[in-house]
């Protein structure tokens, strides 16, 4: 992104205003003390042969031989995400980040521990366009990833006008959506995540948002999205933009969780722990 | 106030009845997805969905031509056409099944990683979709085996509707097995093609077990009917013979006629046992590894 450095040139993170795309980010649920997810001793591995290719005689050699080390992911992490905060989670590469996300979300089931969900519908772990079949029309992809993220037809239904609406597609709908440009379908993605109106989000910067095109055309939706959620946790690889944003910062590293806290405190000791001095490399990506 | 709110655990072990109660809520969107799998692939031809019956029209095409015209499979038989068509068509469901079933995970892998919903949903579409190719595949069967040799619909096609159900029920259970397998053992999505053809010859689509290998002089012959009668298609193919060909007769000189293919109730019996058996195992094993599948695809 060009303007990264509005964003690290504006600490006023009391008032939780945030820059990621160019303009300020106005949070509309207040923080509580009560929890909206507490995650309790989470333990993931996984076994190594999953990332090989995969062959009927290496898994007839496996069983003899039993040499594999599982790749711990998550190494007894324990977390509670407060209503209505936003949380960050840094790491380096390889950290368990986007693991945990997808415990979080139910998707992936950890080897033990526990989550618990104080919420109406489990958290969403956003994955735009997902479901979504390209060969067909934008009012059909609507109902597809509608569904594809838990939501009932009728509910589709009900906000199916409000998407269309937000996606300023007008006529465009009922064209195939293989006909549409880039930020036509970051439009439609966005609408229907946002106006499924997830309780609690969870974001993985590196799953969810494309490639740059995509990502500059979805700056505005992207703050919508985030205006509107309840409860965030966010991983991002901009440590400047998490700063900002998150009002606690998680620390994992190595599948181990260091430590949680004041978003200042907490990247200043990642950033002396990876060896990094200049806060300029905080945005790299 | 948090007293009020709904606690959702993830721990919980849910039990099959919780599962399928998911199942049940979640039904739209298997629908929806077959649906939309189904429009998506013909959406940019100009003939649209006139697809699903040229398809099997085509197919039959092929088969007549090399079975019935060039082999003459069924000398004896004066319709043909009527029996290779009930049996390709119907075995071309399963067939579908399996196939798509295999790639019903890996298809949406995406939605497994970073979804919570019950995977079973995704071999359920897999098989919506096959059945609703089939009922198209009608379509040209009554058209063609109609207007050849007076196949037309008549009280014996009721049979078709419980045969269509026994047939969906095995058909699930084989997609969720089939489904589950890929997953660990990916080499299998290599061989599957080469398992449904082999699959088709052993079954009597283009031939039937009786005529062919009931009198069977030989061993190997003999060895195989024994073998081949325990195809789980045997009763399958046989119950569709019956609602899609029951208007056949053969007439005697004496002027007594009987049915061509006769309700058999052993097939009703020997299919509802595997139907059931077979969708049993798929849906428990499916259930006690669907925790495992995300990790084959991070």
């Amino acid at each position: 992104m060009t303007d990264q450095s509005a964003a690290s040139g504006a600490p006023a993170r009391e008032e939780s205003t945030f820059d990621a795309f160019g303009q300020p980010l106005e949070r509309k649920r207040p923080i509580e003390e009560t929890p909206a997810i507490v995650a309790e001793g989470l333990c993931i591995a996984f076994r190594p042969f999953m990332e090989k290719r995969r062959s009927i005689r290496r898994h007839g050699l496996r069983v003899l031989k039993r040499e594999s080390e599982p790749v711990v992911a998550l190494d007894d992490v324990s977390l509670t995400v407060r209503r209505g905060e936003a949380l960050g989670i840094i790491g380096s590469n390889g950290a368990g980040k986007s693991t945990l996300l997808r415990v979080l979300c139910g998707a992936l089931s950890p080897d033990s521990g526990t989550v618990t969900v104080y919420a109406n519908s489990p958290p969403t772990l956003l994955a735009l366009g997902l479901g979504f079949n390209r060969s067909l029309s934008g009012r059909r992809n609507i109902y597809l990833g509608g569904l594809a993220s838990g939501l009932r037809k009728a509910r589709i239904d009900e906000i199916f006008d409000d998407i269309v609406a937000y996606s300023e597609l007008g006529t465009a709908i009922e064209r195939p959506v293989d006909t549409y440009s880039s930020g036509m379908f970051a439009r439609l993605a966005f609408s229907v995540a946002i106006q499924s109106r997830p309780e609690i989000l969870l974001l993985d910067e590196a799953m969810t948002v494309g490639d740059e095109a995509f990502r500059k055309k979805s700056g505005d939706s992207m703050r919508g999205l985030l205006e509107e959620a309840g409860t965030i946790v966010m991983v991002s690889h901009g440590l400047g933009r998490l700063k900002a944003f998150c009002d606690r910062i998680a620390w994992l590293d190595k599948g181990r969780f260091m430590d949680v806290g004041n978003p200042e405190e907490i990247t200043d000791r990642y950033r002396a722990h990876i060896g990094v001095a200049k806060p300029e490399v905080e945005d790299e990506d | 106030m948090s007293t009020e709110t709904p606690v959702i655990s993830f721990s919980d072990r849910r039990g099959l009845v919780g599962y399928l109660a998911d199942l049940w809520r979640r039904r739209e969107f298997a629908w929806h997805l077959a649906m939309g799998n189904m429009r998506g692939r013909h959406a940019s031809t100009s003939l649209g969905l006139l697809w699903w019956v040229l398809d099997p029209l085509m197919l039959g095409g092929i088969f007549l031509l090399v079975f019935g015209v060039i082999l003459q499979t069924r000398r004896g038989d004066p319709n043909y056409i009527g029996f290779i068509l009930s049996g390709l068509f119907a075995f071309f469901y399963t067939r579908r099944t399996m196939l798509s079933g295999a790639m019903a995970i890996r298809n949406n892998a995406r939605m497994v990683a970073t979804q919570r919903f019950p995977r079973l949903l995704l071999p359920i579409a897999a098989v919506v979709e096959g059945g609703i190719a089939f009922l198209f595949s009608l379509i040209p069967f009554f058209i063609i085996a109609g207007s050849v040799h007076g196949d037309w619909p008549g009280v014996f096609t009721v049979w078709l509707i419980p045969t269509f159900l026994l047939h969906t029920v095995f058909n699930m259970g084989l997609s969720l097995l089939v489904a589950q397998l890929v997953i660990p053992f990916r080499d299998i999505e290599n061989v599957m093609n080469y398992l449904a053809r082999v699959w088709m010859y052993m079954s009597p689509v283009v031939y039937s077990l009786e005529d062919r290998l009931s009198h069977a002089s030989d061993k190997v012959g003999a060895i195989l009917y024994d073998v081949l009668r325990f195809n789980p298609l045997v009763p399958i193919l046989g119950l569709y013979r019956h609602a899609l060909l029951g208007g056949q007769h053969i007439c005697s000189e004496a002027g007594v006629c009987t049915q061509t293919y006769p309700l058999d109730p052993t097939h009703v019996w020997i299919g509802l046992g595997w139907a059931a058996g077979i969708v049993v195992v798929g849906v428990v094993t499916f259930v006690r590894m669907e925790d495992k599948i995300p990790r084959y695809l991070a």
